[in-house]
Parts: structure tokens; sequence; C-alpha cells
């Protein structure tokens, strides 16, 4: 694998775990948590 | 091959791709020109006041202080911290600091935070100047594993936070200022927090960019994401004459040359205008992949 198909695929699943960790942390509230978090300080 | 075909891009029968790569080129260095202008309009919609019943629970791309009374978005870094104080897995903030790093790398430092403006317009102001090689900007890692991940995890609070200098300017002083109950706190900690934005204020007067390159946490979050990142920058060996312009205009001062894909850098693309060779330029993996099989 050259490393320009490397990158390309390590970027696209970067770009996979991070949606995916999004939606894992939305599913568990996590977003009420940092709002609420926020607008105490 | 690749970089004869890049080489000769100016002459006659140049692909329609490369066509599109030489125009992005010129694009890339006129749009660096209106860098400040983008860095202000950023300062001013991360701090927009109105909007922060919803989209506070946002994390901004930037390190901007979320307890800043008109901060419209969260802190990547003071999230970071509460969801490690209370030993929760920060998943939607690491989350969304991966997803912008996968797309545009440490582009938002360069173009998006309001402190690492600040940096700039300070730098701006006439006194000697004092050039640092970066061997130790590893630093920043530290910053990263000590205060924003390590003391919050064992003593449940917010370190980064307490000490953050952009917090101070944004959100300590402003507080201090407006409200009598918040003055009537004031401690040696906040007399030790002034000290070290004075010191970093300073330190910026004389060093480029001194707290992105030696301090910043979210920077350490995200040089790791450069070299693979969607968006970077991109340089034709054979070409470049290692004049040093490059690093004579780069906010951070590398050697862009050495490493385009550099950790350290901070994607501002002020690189790319200055370059006589025309030799720098913005790439993503997938381009490179459009490059392969062209070659093939």
């Amino acid at each position: 694998m050259g490393r320009a198909r490397r990158d390309f695929v390590v970027n696209r699943v970067l770009i996979v775990l991070a949606v995916a960790a999004i939606l894992a942390g939305l599913s568990f509230d996590q977003w009420q948590i940092v709002l609420r978090n926020a607008i105490l300080l | 091959m690749k970089n004869e075909q890049w080489a000769d891009a100016g002459e006659e029968g140049m692909s329609s791709q490369q066509e599109v790569k030489v125009g992005m080129r010129g694009v890339w260095a006129r749009a660096a020109r209106y860098r400040g202008a983008v860095q202000a309009l950023s300062a001013l919609v991360l701090n927009s006041y109105f909007t922060q019943r919803i989209t506070k629970g946002l994390p901004c791309p930037a390190l901007n202080c979320y307890a800043c009374p008109a901060a419209a978005f969260a802190c990547p870094i003071g999230s970071l911290q509460h969801f490690i104080e209370r030993r929760k897995v920060p998943l939607y903030v690491l989350g969304a600091v991966g997803l912008v790093g996968a797309l545009i790398g440490r582009a938002s430092c360069g173009w998006f935070c309001p402190f690492g403006w600040l940096q700039e317009l300070v730098y701006k102001i006439p006194t000697p100047k004092l050039r640092l090689p970066n061997r130790f900007n590893w630093t920043r890692y530290v910053a990263l594993g000590v205060l924003a991940v390590a003391l919050p995890f064992f003593t449940r609070e917010s370190w980064f936070c307490k000490l953050c200098p952009a917090g101070t300017l944004e959100a300590g002083i402003p507080m201090a200022l407006l409200f009598a109950d918040i003055r009537a706190m004031v401690g040696t900690l906040y007399w030790i927090k002034l000290g070290i934005l004075g010191a970093f204020l300073a330190w910026m007067s004389v060093t480029r960019r001194p707290f992105c390159r030696w301090a910043c946490p979210l920077g350490a979050l995200w040089s790791p994401f450069n070299p693979v990142s969607s968006f970077r920058l991109r340089v034709e060996q054979e070409r470049c004459t290692r004049c040093g312009r490059c690093q004579d205009a780069c906010p951070v001062d590398i050697r862009v040359y050495e490493n385009a894909a550099s950790g350290a850098c901070i994607q501002c693309m002020e690189c790319v205008g200055v370059c006589p060779e025309e030799c720098i330029s913005v790439t993503s993996p997938g381009w490179s992949l459009a490059d392969d099989r062209g070659d093939e």
C-alpha cells in the first residue's frame, strides 16, 4: 500500500471514528453535560 | 514522476487535474491575505453571546474560554477536563476534536483561534524579537497530559482552566471587573493567573505564538492529525531551494520544507504565497490518490 493510499485510508477511518464517538457521546446525553457545565460557569 | 508533473505545470499539455491544483495554490495564497479578517470574524462568532443557550453544548474549534460572559460555545479543553474530573469517557468532546483534526488538522489554530490571533497581533508591537527553535515544543504535550488529563483525574479540579491565560483574559479579568462578589473572591490563584497571562503577553510580543508552540493542550491534541488530515501542506522537494522565506513568513517559525505535515504547522497558508519557487501547495490524501492513479 503506497503512502498516499495509507494516508487516505487512515484519514477516512479517523473521520468515521470521530463521527462514531460523537454519536456515542450523544446517546449518553453528553451534549447536555457539556451544555450544563458551560452554562453554569 | 509526480514532482516532474508539478514542475511542468505551467507549460502546455497540463492536465485538467493539474490545472485545478495550480489554481488552488493561487486561491490559498490569496486566502491567506484575508486570514486576519477570518480570525476577527471567528473571535466575534465564538463570543457572540445571543446563541449561547443552544450552542454552548458544542465544543468550539479553538481555545476560547466558555466562562467568558459572551462565549457562545464550549471550550473543548474545559469540557474534556469536566468529563475527566467526573471519571467519564469524553466521547462527544474527543469525537468533536477528532473530527476537526481529521478534516483540517491544526488549521483551526491558524484560522479560528482568538488566542492565536491575539498572539499574532501582539507580535506586531515593535520590540526586539527573539527567534526560538521549535526543539522543545513537546512541552505542549506535557500541558495536555499533566494539566488537562492527569491532575483533573486525580484531584477532580480543572487545573488547566485554573492557569489558562486565555481564560484569565476572556473570563477572569472581565468577571472580576463586572461582578463585586467575584472581586471579593480574588486571592493568590487570581494573581498567579494574572502573572501567567502577563508573562505570555510579554513573551508573545518578542516570540511568535509562544503559547501555541509550547503550552496549548488543544494544539497538542490536533498535532498528530496533521500528517493524515484531509487538508494539509505539501512541498515539492526537487524545486525547493531552501531559501527560508517560508520560515520567515510562518507564524510558528517552522521550516516548512523540512516537514510540510509537521504537527507544529498551524496550516495558515502564509508560506504558500511567499514561496518564490511556488513549490508549496495544499493537498489532500484524496487528491494524492488521484495522482497515483494518473501515474499508473
